[in-house]
């Protein structure tokens, strides 16, 4: 693991996060020389149980200290998990000062941003003449934990902590959240409002514990600052879901001739009309996903904007995608300049949206469909 | 044989004695100054490098510089010293008044004393744990020196080693007035804070940064980085007169201010049901607006800028217009919409109570200042603090 260092005379010690149920939390070094540094924070300290709790650094440009999220199941309205700015666990300024569930989230967060240096995010410490630090002190302000209770999650829901950790992640996405460690945050960055208070969190667990998911929102995404790239690494969602339905849809028409239900004509058109990717994205959005695409109108809105000399449909959402998917595959070039990659930009919060509502809602067994 | 030397600081208006103390003398005093100042600063967490080499080379009898020393309740007169005093009649009253002094340089070189004492008291070493107590130290006195005064000697003493904040060491020379009543107004420690709600009752932590904001000019909490800031502090502290007892009349300004308030906007308590806010107000009462951190520090840094550019020409100009504020018919719909406005930063920004500082700030100069337009109208101040704290960030 690799540990918090602060520089002592000009030698960078690694430390160590101790906490006492009475004064909170402190640093000892782990050289050895008895050196001990006070970590600040104005909130309560609370009787804790860190084991319960898994955190996840996120990192966002301008986060406001309010903040502040609370995630709840959809179904029963348990508290599964907080987000929280750094900036409000060294304050009590913001309205949940005093919610000791708020506390104990936070004091989780703060034993994970204690308990190992995330990695591009902390700011060199020089700790000659310094009693006592604040976590503000050491990380950056634009960090932000997500913070999971893992006892309320396997006592009021059916998911794994690590899936739920990923749908979060990835709606969070949308909102300009990226996965901290070693992200670079894009500089022409124009997310939408953070959500903040009680929010309700649908826990089916949807494709989030998908391989290629997770490395899409942990370790792809948060590396990429170039809105084309972004654009093309989540698309791949697209791809990943329609090759699903690509072979399962093949296995139905193969099945189908063999046992001679569609002659070898009908299946063949049927196989030229599945080998169209156009065909499986809009069976995607259609059959094999259930939400109401109406919540994802600003998908067309910045799509459009994106492709103002196109005359087609453009109320389609699987026509917008999939022309601006092909603008950027064949005429990558128009889109090399600052205010065409902040309509991108805009559009790739949209569409991170619409990605989350896919990857949840996934589901090849829609029997009334096929 | 042992002496002293007294000179008079002519810019602090404090006399200067050098003396020659035994280490166990020094080190009976420094326990009780450690002991009772909490603020005193800890040790500094540093490698052992530095200062063990400064234990080896104290047990090898080696001269260190003088320590140096402040005693601010106590004048030469009161002490009844001279250059021709004996020294130890000095000492003991020192020992006497260990809860006046503090350490105004070499609180680490205090420190290695102490480790070199415990070490050889570990070792058994009788003989040579009483050669290292006899052993002499200078030490340097500042005496009968007001708090700014030495405020001021500490920045000029401290400049150029690693840096102490302002704000510490305004804690550690005003922690006496913990125990004591400045008129009738009680400051309170952090542990005590829940008690500290009481119309007279501050928190010492609160009006230190009002304080230290005052002499920054500048509403903000410094972060580390900021420390060597000092410097500009020492240039504000330079402009103040060191006669007087600044922390005192700011304590009372705020004070007065807030009596005011109470009193002209009739008792003022937030309403939820005529005040739509996002969550949880600011504070419900008039009083506790004004005794909050915030308000405090923007009260401090908005005197602090007005004096800075020469608006006011001394910070006693403003107990008369408080005094003077009189028949505001706009301070309950002033306060409802302070309330809305607080509660508005705190949605839009980064670090809530550094904005809210910055409003409060642009608040007490729209309200203070004879040339504002706001000047005593507590609501136009309130819009005209919003709109320039809006127009500076967004």
């Amino acid at each position: 693991m690799d540990r918090l260092k602060f520089t002592i005379e000009g030698q960078q010690i690694p430390f160590q996060p101790r906490f006492d149920k009475g004064k909170g939390f402190e640093m000892i070094d782990l050289n050895g020389q008895g050196i001990v540094v006070d970590i600040s924070s104005p909130l309560g300290v609370p009787e804790i149980d860190f084991d319960l709790y898994s955190s996840i650094a996120l990192q966002k440009r301008n986060v406001k200290e309010s903040q502040i999220c609370e995630f709840a199941c959809k179904k029963n309205g348990a508290t599964l998990g907080w987000l929280i700015p750094i900036t409000a666990l060294n304050s009590v300024d913001h309205d949940y000062n005093n919610n000791r569930f708020f506390i104990k989230a936070a004091y989780a967060a703060l034993h994970a941003a204690l308990d190992s240096n995330l990695q591009g995010c902390s700011k060199e410490i020089h700790l000659d003449n310094t009693e006592s630090l604040s976590v503000c002190d050491i990380y950056e302000d634009s960090i932000c934990f997500l913070v999971l209770n893992k006892f309320q999650i396997s006592d009021k829901t059916s998911l794994d902590p690590d899936c739920l950790a990923t749908n979060l992640v990835a709606r969070l996405y949308s909102y300009g959240y990226r996965y901290a460690e070693a992200t670079i945050l894009p500089s022409n960055f124009t997310a939408k409002e953070a959500p903040i208070g009680k929010v309700r969190v649908d826990t089916k667990s949807g494709m989030f514990n998908d391989q290629f998911i997770r490395s899409l929102f942990y370790e792809i995404l948060p590396r990429v600052d170039n809105p084309i790239a972004e654009f093309l690494y989540l698309y791949q969602v697209i791809e990943v879901f329609i090759d699903k339905i690509f072979e399962s849809e093949f296995k139905v028409i193969v099945a189908d001739l063999k046992s001679k239900q569609v002659d070898s004509f009908e299946a063949k058109k049927s196989l030229s009309r599945l080998m169209e990717e156009m065909t499986r994205f809009t069976k995607l959005l259609n059959r094999y996903t259930k939400f109401e695409h109406s919540k994802h109108s600003e998908v067309l809105t910045s799509g459009k904007s994106l492709l103002p000399d196109s005359n087609n449909e453009q109320n389609n959402l699987v026509k917008i995608v999939y022309s601006i998917r092909s603008k950027l595959v064949h005429e990558t070039r128009i889109f090399h300049n600052s205010s065409r990659h902040s309509e991108l930009s805009r559009f790739n919060f949209e569409f991170s949206s619409l990605l989350y509502d896919i990857i949840l809602n996934f589901n090849l067994d829609e029997p009334e469909t096929r | 044989m042992s002496s002293m030397n007294i000179l008079h600081d002519k810019r602090i208006d404090a006399y200067n004695v050098l003396i020659d103390m035994k280490v166990r003398d020094y080190l009976f005093i420094a326990e009780k100054i450690l002991e009772k100042n909490i603020y005193q600063r800890k040790r500094v967490r540093s490698s052992s490098t530095v200062y063990s080499l400064l234990k080896d080379d104290l047990s090898k009898g080696c001269i260190i510089p003088p320590i140096v020393l402040g005693l601010t309740r106590l004048t030469l007169e009161q002490l009844n010293i001279s250059d021709t005093s004996d020294p130890n009649q000095l000492i003991e009253k020192l020992k006497e008044n260990c809860d006046s002094i503090v350490i105004l340089d070499g609180l680490q070189r205090t420190y290695t004393l102490m480790d070199l004492e415990k070490e050889l008291s570990s070792n058994n070493n009788s003989s040579d744990l009483d050669s290292y107590m006899k052993r002499t130290i200078r030490l340097e006195l500042y005496i009968g020196v007001n708090k700014i005064g030495i405020l001021y000697r500490m920045l000029t003493l401290n400049t150029g080693q690693t840096p102490m904040s302002l704000r510490h060491q305004i804690e550690i020379l005003y922690s006496d007035l913990l125990q004591s009543d400045l008129e009738d107004i009680t400051l309170v420690r952090e542990v005590e804070e829940s008690r500290a709600r009481k119309l007279n009752s501050y928190s010492f932590r609160d009006v230190v940064e009002g304080f230290n904001s005052y002499i920054e000019r500048n509403e903000l909490p410094l972060d580390r980085a900021d420390l060597l800031e000092n410097i500009q502090a020492l240039e504000s502290l330079s402009l103040e007169n060191q006669q007087r007892d600044l922390f005192k009349e700011f304590v009372l300004i705020l004070h007065e201010f807030v009596l005011k308030v109470k009193e002209l906007s009739e008792n003022w308590e937030f309403d939820s049901e005529s005040t739509q806010i996002s969550g949880n107000p600011f504070a419900r009462t008039a009083t506790s607006i004004f005794t909050k951190s915030q308000a405090i520090t923007g009260l401090g840094a908005a005197i602090g800028k007005l004096k800075e550019k020469q608006l006011i020409s001394d910070i006693g100009e403003i107990r008369p217009i408080i005094a003077d504020y009189q028949d505001d018919h706009s301070i309950q719909c002033g306060l409802d919409k302070m309330i809305v406005k607080l509660d508005r930063i705190k949605l839009d920004s980064k670090k809530i109570g550094n904005a809210q500082r910055m409003f409060f700030t642009y608040f007490f100069r729209e309200l203070l200042y004879r040339e504002s337009d706001s000047f005593l109208s507590f609501e136009e101040a309130v819009d005209g603090a919003f709109n320039k704290y809006y127009a500076q960030v967004f």
